[in-house]
């Protein structure tokens, strides 16, 4: 019997360094510093340095992976607290994910084309700025590596956790349904996680805006490639 | 005891929602379809706010948390991507910005167009 083979083990080591990560984002105010990415940095320089085993981690691991779906079930709180902003902007929520969704296929496809990427590594991307298992089944159904797609998809949301403010910023977004919109189309619930913390409205129209991408995701890529 | 009843309703619409996705004809993830059953339930007042509220608000404020074991498992596929990583990163990067400019300016636009057009329409009540 190892120390770390226990369920327990992961999951305290998850919420250290997760503790760990906020209190560095918080005293640094540097949003690059990014608690998941943190986190993440910690658990595998303690799982390198002690020779762990990755699956010890995964026992615990798993039950808080387990908990992602609850955790993204109950943005419907949100949306349903602003219910009066999804039933007035509707429309321009449609469009926005709709043109959205394109815009990442279409631009991944192309600049995939003109890097010289292998087929299957562009199949891979293409779903990448949807949630993690619409991805997986658009990948896996066009020709993808469903492990590239989860590495795409997972670094997408990183990026879009961390420059999501910058970006509002940059491109002078006012509205908080664009700015909601903006995040959720392009980085899905992870993403989501940041424009929580922006605004209680920027978050709801970022989860609403998972489900509208990732059925205009679907449909996109199926009637294209 | 609140506590473990809120649990307990939302562990449910999970466990429904998950349900419901495994035997849709396309797919469509169990957690997204949770999300839209659980507001068609608040939204019907057959849940009320305060009955999930608690572990609600408690799960949205630290939904970052768990995404992190998942993000873990990148360690163990890395070596897919190591060969590729500068094109593979420059894709991501860049339909990633180029997304979220075209999502969120697309919706401006039509909010924009929305109000101009009921500016116009209270305009011409108003000289009517």
């Amino acid at each position: 019997m190892q120390l770390t083979s226990n369920p327990i083990f992961g999951i305290i080591l998850t919420f250290i360094t997760y503790i760990i990560g906020v209190k560095i984002n918080k005293k640094f105010k540097k949003t690059c510093l990014n608690p998941i990415l943190i986190a993440l940095v910690l658990i595998i320089a303690f799982l390198n340095i002690f020779k762990i085993p990755y699956e010890n981690y995964c026992e615990g691991g798993d039950i808080i992976t387990m908990m992602l779906t609850p955790a993204t079930a109950v943005i419907a709180l949100s949306v349903y607290r602003q219910r009066k902003l999804l039933k007035e902007h509707y429309i321009a929520i449609i469009v926005g994910t709709g043109i959205g969704s394109l815009a990442s296929i279409s631009s991944i496809y192309l600049l995939g084309t003109f890097l010289k990427v292998d087929a299957q590594t562009i199949a891979s991307l293409l779903p990448k700025s949807v949630t993690t298992p619409i991805a997986m089944a658009i990948s896996t159904s066009i020709g993808g590596m469903a492990a590239l797609t989860i590495i795409a998809v997972l670094i997408t949301g990183v990026l879009g956790s961390i420059f999501a403010p910058l970006l509002i910023k940059m491109f002078k977004i006012k509205h908080p349904v664009a700015q909601g919109v903006g995040i959720g189309s392009c980085s899905h619930a992870l993403g989501t996680t940041k424009a929580i913390e922006l605004g209680e409205d920027i978050g709801a129209m970022s989860g609403i805006s998972i489900a509208f991408s990732g059925l205009f995701t679907v449909v996109f890529a199926l009637l294209f490639f | 005891m609140k506590i473990f009843e809120q649990f307990s309703i939302i562990f449910f619409i999970c466990l429904v929602g998950t349900y419901i996705s495994s035997i849709l004809p396309f797919t469509f993830p169990g957690s997204v379809v949770s999300m839209i059953l659980l507001f068609i339930l608040l939204d019907r007042k057959i849940i009320k706010e305060r009955a999930i509220s608690t572990v609600a608000d408690f799960l949205l404020a630290n939904m970052a948390i768990f995404f992190v074991p998942a993000s873990v498992a990148i360690m163990q596929n890395y070596s897919a991507i190591s060969s590729i990583l500068w094109k593979f990163a420059l894709i991501i990067v860049i339909s990633t910005i180029f997304t979220f400019f075209i999502s969120s300016k697309s919706v401006s636009l039509v909010i924009y167009l929305q109000e101009k057009n009921k500016l116009k329409k209270d305009k011409k009540n108003a000289t009517n």
